[in-house]
């Protein structure tokens, strides 16, 4: 009797195992298909075998990364509910995994491309950030959310960690995208716009393109300040100063504290400086949140000390603080302002000095020369085209890309001459 | 919330009645527009000038018409200029076929100067590839002695100014041109998919020229010599005036969307002087517009400069200059610092939310409501041509409330303020001497408006006529009238505006005071004349070298 119960367990034990057995090695193969799905950007497959691998190996966090991505790359599911999806998938992975700051920046392009919530979105990617530092797509990400919404002068950090991590041979087309986001920010990235459906398939880029973007993320987030503040901003670059007060006024009652956001700050400040309201522009500049320093924080500071305080002095030490910021060095109109400041001041040598170099720098920011360096990124690898780059980026005197270019001739120039 | 200032812009709005079909003015200006050209010079339209041809006391009206522009010129033009003899301030008559006062081709701007010095102011037009010297016989005609004076332009002018640049006291003659554009290089432009006239961009400029009188008739162009020629001025505005107090006169050129001139005279080598030590020897003059801080605003850009006025818009003594521009830029004040230093002051000034809806054209400095503070007019209309929205604009009046902050008050000035037009030239002139001055502002949609001023304020003015030893014009003397502690300061200025010449009196307001007042004339000779207990509310006629005169119904004594 005993024994017969023995055999039983036995049995029992066996077929368990068994059972365990196959369907582990199901789940394998299941995933094995679903790698397979993938690269055929069959999503749907992908998902319903990634689910069977889950199944058995609930906790496996990359496999949760891969079903996300299934539900967010296919375009024949409703949008709106294969983010929600992913979402779900993206929630499994704890604070605590190694996959974590990976699954944010999964979540940050949803929220980005899908939802148009950059304020989530850029919440996201510098969490992200801040567990991992070196994550190149959340910079990628994060430089492209940059330019869509007005801000590429913050870009350059995440430009430089997304070009140091780029193959060598691959750069010429990184630093290519770097060039529209310093010199066309608004039109930098057009192939996102058609996604995001702010421009139509052959359309030109204009001006309207970028309000249209700017005003479709208000909506999706309008207590964002900083969603507010890009329209607004979009106004007093068009000169309608008056336009884009009404607008930051109305936020300030709608939005999630907008003036512990410093873009909202700097250019309620500008706006009201526009609009000849001195006292109250300073007061907001005043208020300035986070850390005193950067483009924006120097430049109003300087203008203010020059226009406002007249103190020419104050504002000839903040224009040179201005200009040692991206993209101080290249904004003539700093540079000019720096040299009418040096005039006032008396120091005519100086201000002539200045003049003349801001006058080279409004040179190189001519149409002429900008339209064949564009019509010649077409193919940026060329050795030609990067030694135009190099002498472009040497005459206006930004050693990183100068660098950068002269090392992508050199290297196109040996590859000529093992061939 | 009612401020001080809206209070007093309620108590004294400036108030403006269209009387032109009253007084007689009929005029509209041939602007040759033919649908779906675009060539440049049919949107830009004419100018005109006040000025007493005829010595009768009473300012009378001339008026710039256009041309056909792309047809053999026929003499006389078919779309004839107009002369208009103002009959004591009751009404104008049209006179240009008696007067012989007709010029050829497509007029734009004039100048008003007595260039042979026999009494009687001359006239000279500018227009597209075509000039004309009119010579006031003295008699009640003109007579045209452009081939024989030398000063045909043959470029596209647009503003101009008489002034004597080397001290011989002769009237030399400064034109400024804007756009190499002809019938063969002329673009069509599009925006946002609907086409319209291509802008200053498009085209190169040419060069300004400066005519030298050589004192029996004839000129001589001396633009290289004297160092006028500076490439790339793309110019439409000039003003003549002593911006740094040197008792020297520096020229100022508003040029479109390039960056504005300033010449200064220099020094003559080896005196110190920037007087030439003998007739035949020239100045030289030098742009120092980007070292004084008025060539591109303070963010370092061209604008596109047309009309300009200048006058102490904050009362520190040194004339500021104002500029109009383009459709979604700011007009730009350029505050003078004294030194020949400005800078941009346009955003103190509230010119910014005021003007980027508007493309501003003529514009004439004057206190409308005698407060002590210069208002501005300005004409607006833009450029893209009619099926651009917005093409007709409101034009308007800018209050300054006495610290060069403006607003605009020109929905309380009368109907014509609320009516949409397309504005260009725009000049001031007391037509009837009642000591305010009257506005006139030409139009390519409708027929030139002549405003009479009937502002109701209780300030108080003093009206000056002021008139050189040598007859020249008063270009850059400094008037300075003292009220009890308040200092009231003006100067007389050549040219201004867009393609206008305005009323060359002085007048300044004086706001509530109403006792005599103590003035002051600073000669451009150097010579200081104080006048004590001079009466106010009238005119007065300055001679350099003399005590006041009372003026003739306000205008200059024969």
């Amino acid at each position: 009797m005993k024994t017969r119960v023995w055999w039983l367990v036995v049995v029992v034990a066996l077929g368990i195992g068994a059972y365990f057995g196959i369907t582990r090695v199901g789940a394998q193969r299941s995933l094995e298909r679903a790698r397979t799905a993938i690269g055929r950007q069959d999503w749907r497959t992908a998902r319903g075998e990634l689910r069977s691998y889950l199944a058995v190996f609930p906790s496996n966090e990359a496999a949760r990364l891969q079903l996300a991505e299934a539900f967010f790359k296919d375009s024949a599911m409703n949008s709106e509910r294969a983010v929600s999806s992913a979402i779900q998938q993206l929630d499994y992975i704890g604070r605590e995994s190694p996959l974590w700051p990976a699954a944010r920046v999964q979540e940050a392009r949803m929220c980005l491309f899908v939802r148009m919530q950059t304020n989530r979105a850029e919440l996201l990617l510098r969490e992200s950030l801040a567990a991992a530092p070196e994550n190149v797509e959340a910079h990628y990400v994060l430089w492209k959310l940059l330019d869509l919404t007005g801000r590429s002068h913050l870009a350059e950090p995440h430009f430089r960690k997304v070009l140091e991590s780029t193959p060598l041979e691959k750069r010429p087309f990184c630093l290519r995208e770097w060039y529209m986001s310093q010199f066309y920010p608004a039109t930098a990235n057009p192939e996102i716009d058609r996604l995001m459906g702010f421009l139509e398939p052959g359309a030109a880029h204009d001006s309207a393109t970028e309000l249209r973007r700017l005003v479709k993320f208000r909506e999706q987030e309008p207590r964002a300040a900083l969603n507010h503040a890009d329209v607004a901003r979009w106004f007093s670059l068009e000169g309608d100063p008056k336009a884009a007060l009404e607008l930051l006024q109305q936020a300030l009652d709608v939005t999630d504290a907008p003036l512990a956001e410093p873009f909202f700050v700097a250019t309620l400040a500008q706006v009201l400086f526009d609009l000849g309201e001195f006292d109250r522009a300073i007061k907001i500049y005043q208020t300035w949140p986070g850390e005193p320093s950067g483009y924006e924080y120097f430049r109003l500071g300087a203008i203010f000390s020059d226009e406002v305080e007249r103190d020419y002095d104050k504002a000839i030490c903040g224009y040179r603080d201005v200009i040692t910021v991206w993209p101080g060095q290249a904004d003539w109109r700093i540079q000019n302002r720096l040299a009418r400041c040096l005039a006032k001041s008396g120091n005519e040598p100086a201000a002539e000095a200045m003049r003349r170099q801001a006058k080279s720098v409004e040179l190189l920011m001519e149409t002429k020369v900008h339209s064949p360096l564009r019509q010649s990124l077409a193919t940026p690898d060329q050795l030609e085209i990067c030694q135009q780059m190099t002498q472009f980026y040497e005459q206006l005197g930004l050693a990183f890309e100068t660098r950068h270019w002269r090392e992508q001739a050199q290297r196109r120039t040996l590859e000529e001459r093992i061939k | 919330m009612f401020s001080r200032r809206d209070a007093a812009v309620a108590e004294f709005p400036p108030r403006f009645t269209e009387v032109s079909a009253q007084q007689g003015v009929d005029f509209t200006f041939h602007a040759d527009a033919v649908p779906g050209r675009y060539f440049l010079p049919e949107i830009m339209g004419g100018g005109a000038a006040w000025f007493d041809f005829d010595r009768d006391g009473w300012l009378d009206l001339f008026l710039v018409n256009g041309d056909e522009l792309e047809s053999q010129p026929q003499q006389p033009k078919p779309h004839a200029d107009a002369l208009f003899h103002n009959r004591g301030g009751e009404s104008f008559a049209e006179i240009s076929g008696v007067a012989a006062a007709r010029t050829s081709g497509y007029g734009q701007g004039c100048a008003v100067g007595d260039f042979d010095g026999d009494g009687f102011e001359d006239l000279y037009v500018t227009g597209y590839r075509t000039s004309t010297l009119l010579h006031n016989l003295g008699d009640g005609t003109f007579a045209d002695v452009t081939p024989e004076s030398g000063t045909r332009n043959d470029r596209w002018g647009s503003g101009v100014v008489w002034l004597d640049i080397n001290d011989d006291h002769q009237l030399d003659l400064f034109v400024v041109n804007y756009l190499n554009v002809t019938s063969q290089n002329r673009e069509q432009c599009r925006f946002s998919g609907v086409p319209g006239y291509c802008g200053p961009g498009h085209y190169d400029a040419v060069d300004d020229r400066l005519f030298l009188n050589l004192g029996d008739g004839r000129f001589r162009d001396v633009s290289e010599e004297v160092g006028v020629t500076i490439p790339n001025g793309k110019g439409l505005g000039v003003a003549v005036l002593d911006f740094d107090l040197d008792g020297q006169n520096e020229i100022y050129v508003a040029n479109d969307m390039t960056p504005n001139f300033l010449f200064q005279r220099q020094a003559v080598p080896g005196t110190g002087s920037d007087r030439p030590v003998a007739l035949d020897v020239l100045p030289k003059f030098r742009d120092v517009a980007p070292t004084a801080g008025c060539a591109v605003s303070d963010m370092g850009l061209n604008e596109a400069s047309m009309g300009v006025a200048c006058a102490d818009f904050d009362g520190n003594g040194f004339c500021d200059i104002f500029l109009t521009h383009f459709y979604a830029q700011k007009n730009t004040l350029y505050r003078n610092l004294g030194g020949l230093q400005f800078e941009d002051d346009s955003r103190r000034a509230r010119l910014v939310a005021i003007s980027h809806d508007r493309l501003g054209f003529g514009t004439v400095a004057w206190d409308y409501d005698r407060d002590g503070a210069t208002d501005l007019l300005i004409a607006n209309g833009h450029v893209l041509g009619p099926e651009h929205k917005p093409f007709a604009m409101l034009p308007q009046i800018m209050r300054n409330d006495g610290h060069a902050r403006f607003e605009d008050v020109g929905p309380l000035s009368g109907d014509y303020f609320r009516q949409l037009c397309v504005g260009r030239g725009a000049a001031g002139a007391d037509f009837d001497n009642d000591g305010d001055l009257d506005l006139l502002v030409t139009h390519l949609d409708r027929p030139a408006a002549l405003l009479r001023n009937g502002t109701v304020t209780p300030h108080h003015f003093l009206g000056i006529e002021l008139r050189r030893a040598d007859r020249l014009p008063a270009q850059g003397t400094q008037v300075i009238v003292e009220a009890g502690a308040r200092r009231f300061t003006s100067m007389s200025i050549g040219g201004g505006s867009y393609l206008c010449v305005s009323d060359p009196r002085l007048l300044v307001g004086l706001k509530d005071w109403s006792e005599p007042v103590t003035l002051e004339i600073r000669w451009q000779s150097g010579e200081v004349a104080r006048h004590e207990h001079v009466a106010i509310d009238r005119y007065w006629l300055a001679i350099e070298g003399r005590e006041l005169l009372p003026s003739f119904q306000g205008a200059l004594l024969p």
